[in-house]
């Protein structure tokens, strides 16, 4: 053999690796080659050198030190100590559940009610005033939100009807008797929904009139009046009709049953305001949250089948106009000129008449209409009917939110049972994976 | 692994320091050798040995007894010490060859010119310390393999588990660390017998 393999193979040997016959092949070259012998030798004393270096001590303080370490992190250890690591993936699992539970709660339900504020008209939100001091309830001009609007109410829906249908009337009636029902409490209406109604018969062309009626308990009709009448202006809009009416009533025993000294007056208001249709929802929203809203009412009725039939007689006529005109040069003598002009003067009276409608109903159109009744009510007697205070909001809040999670947990319930053919794939195929994984790992 | 052993280990993956630091007395002063033969000194040996030990705390629980404990816990104090030294490569350049080696290897050397010890006291302490500055002049590959094999004397098969690598592999880097140690060695004997004679 040779040297240069003898060589390679000493360090095994010296190990005790090499079979028998490597063995003494490498004992029989070594016992004659004095070069590989040295080498031999040498790696033996290297060797036995290393194995005589001492072993060292371990330091003063190494144990314990040690244990602070180990004691510190116990303390981080403490939360994966409910010990495995399938702990911490149940607790992650858990808390993501939970917040499904409660998104899929409250959105679903904002989902929703967004869904069917786009099949009606407007959806309202409705106010209550919740402050005594409800009058001064702030309320942004041409937005939506009214401070005085606290939870919003599903609205009981009298009937809908698509609005691509002739004749429409959507109809919502609401008295604030009703206990709050369930509903998503960031329902507030957005500007978005009360436009997007009118945009609509403007795009596909209906003529819509749009009529509101609203009832208002306020807190000072005056100021109401005057709020209403600034809003209404500043829509592009005016007030038609404005009335205040103080009515002297008879002394009667008021709630806590003692007469009042003075005899009381109560203040009521009319008014009707007309306002751009595209601002129409808007208004209507900002009025109902001036105060405890006691009733209010919309409609809309859709007039474009009429109007159609008015514009194409009306052109009709015009062309009749016309060649009676033309007639009317070719008379030869009075008795002619005569009948034309009696049939020519029909022909446009008619014309008036019907675009006196026209023009009337594009004025109604254009210009929504509003009646608003407000009755003034001292800030004791709205204390009295409403849910007052911080601890009422604050029980109400919590009847919802549990609401929100029933609410939720069954939706929940539905989802996971409509899922369980997919998890139970999925399951199948994770086991398969670990499987795979775990056998990979042996392999290592 | 004996039944206590078991018992210690599985008390120590719900967490009981107690029964872990029972558990490692029987191996934190080989872990703190290998270390300490791998860094080169005690203090980072020290440093490392503790990082090492806290780690295998840490992992207990993934232990699956697959292998001997001693060995996975031989394992993570080797790589400990590796991964560091890498670090360090990379960092910056370390002379090996002048002294990391903190007082206790000066102090040796010191001692031993200073006292008159017996030749051959002397000459052993002369020549660990040649061995200990020539193994300390290795590449991490080959000091590793080094320590593990002729300082601490595992088998080959528990330096392929140790090191997480073939046997094949193991043993054409035991011969090669071997013949890079007899090189170096070689050449500062030769210089020590120079001033001995």
């Amino acid at each position: 053999m040779k040297c240069e393999t003898i060589r390679n193979m000493i360090s095994s040997y010296i190990d005790k690796d090499l079979n028998d016959i490597e063995k003494s092949e490498l004992e029989k070259h070594i016992a004659e080659c004095k070069e590989c012998r040295e080498e031999y030798e040498n790696l033996l004393d290297i060797i036995a050198a290393c194995g005589n270096l001492e072993e060292v001590e371990l330091p003063q303080n190494f144990r314990t030190e040690l244990h602070q370490r180990l004691v510190g992190e116990k303390k981080n250890f403490f939360s994966g100590i409910l010990g495995k690591k399938s702990m911490k993936v149940a607790a992650g699992l858990v808390a993501a559940v939970l917040i499904a539970v409660i998104g899929i709660g409250s959105s679903d339900l904002f989902g929703k009610n967004a869904k069917m504020a786009q099949e009606s008209a407007v959806a309202p939100g409705y106010g209550e005033a919740t402050e005594p001091a409800a009058p001064d309830v702030a309320y942004d001009m041409g937005e939506n939100k009214a401070k005085g609007m606290a939870k919003a109410e599903m609205p009981q829906v009298a009937s809908i009807n698509g609005v691509s249908r002739d004749s429409v009337t959507v109809q919502f009636n609401e008295s604030i008797e009703t206990t709050s029902k369930e509903g998503a409490s960031n329902y507030a209406v957005n500007d978005s929904q009360a436009p997007s109604q009118a945009a609509e018969s403007l795009r596909s062309g209906r003529m819509v009139i749009r009529t509101g009626n609203i009832s208002v308990n306020v807190a000072d009709v005056e100021k109401a009046a005057t709020d209403i009448r600034q809003l209404t202006e500043s829509s592009g809009g005016y007030v038609e009709n404005s009335q205040i009416e103080n009515i002297s009533v008879p002394r009667v025993q008021d709630v806590n049953g003692s007469f009042p000294d003075k005899e009381a007056t109560e203040k009521y208001a009319n008014l009707t305001i007309r306002v751009p249709e595209a601002k129409f929802g808007n208004v209507f929203n900002n009025i109902k949250g001036m105060g405890k809203l006691t009733n209010e009412n919309m409609s809309g009725s859709d007039i474009t089948a009429e109007y159609r039939d008015t514009a194409a007689r009306v052109d009709n006529l015009k062309i009749q106009e016309q060649s009676l005109k033309e007639l009317m040069t070719k008379a030869k003598n009075v008795d002619e000129i005569l009948r034309i002009e009696s049939e020519l003067n029909r022909v446009r009276t008619d014309i008036d008449i019907y675009s006196g409608n026209l023009k009337r109903w594009d004025n109604l159109v254009q210009l929504s209409t509003i009646t608003i009744y407000m009755r003034e009510l001292k800030p004791e007697e709205l204390n009295s009917v409403d849910v007052p205070g911080m601890w009422g909001k604050a029980y109400k809040g919590f009847i919802k939110a549990v609401n929100n999670v029933v609410a939720g947990l069954e939706k929940t319930v539905i989802v996971l049972v409509t899922a369980i053919p997919y998890l139970v794939i999925a399951g199948v195929l994770a086991a398969i994976g670990f499987a795979i994984a775990k056998k990979i790992k042996l392999k290592k | 692994m004996s039944d206590l052993e078991k018992l210690l280990v599985k008390k120590s993956q719900s967490g009981d320091i107690e029964s872990f630091e029972l558990l490692i007395s029987s191996y934190d002063k080989r872990a703190y050798n290998i270390a300490y033969r791998i860094m080169g000194n005690e203090e980072d040996a020290k440093d490392m040995a503790q990082e090492a030990l806290f780690r295998i705390f840490r992992s207990i629980k993934d232990f699956k007894g697959q292998s001997a404990f001693s060995t996975w816990s031989y394992r993570i104090v080797t790589n400990v010490c590796l991964d560091e030294l890498r670090r360090r490569k990379n960092e910056k350049y370390v002379p090996i060859e002048s002294t990391i080696q903190t007082d206790s290897g000066e102090a040796y050397i010191e001692l031993c010119s200073d006292k008159e010890t017996p030749e051959s006291v002397f000459e052993r302490t002369e020549q660990r310390e040649l061995i200990k500055s020539a193994i300390d002049g290795l590449s991490e590959e080959y000091r590793s393999v080094i320590v593990l094999r002729d300082i601490q004397g595992f088998s080959y098969e528990e330096i392929s588990t140790i090191l997480d690598c073939s046997m094949g592999t193991v043993k054409s880097r035991i011969n090669r660390a071997r013949t890079m140690l007899k090189g170096r060695l070689k050449s500062s004997m030769e210089l020590s017998c120079e001033n001995r004679v």
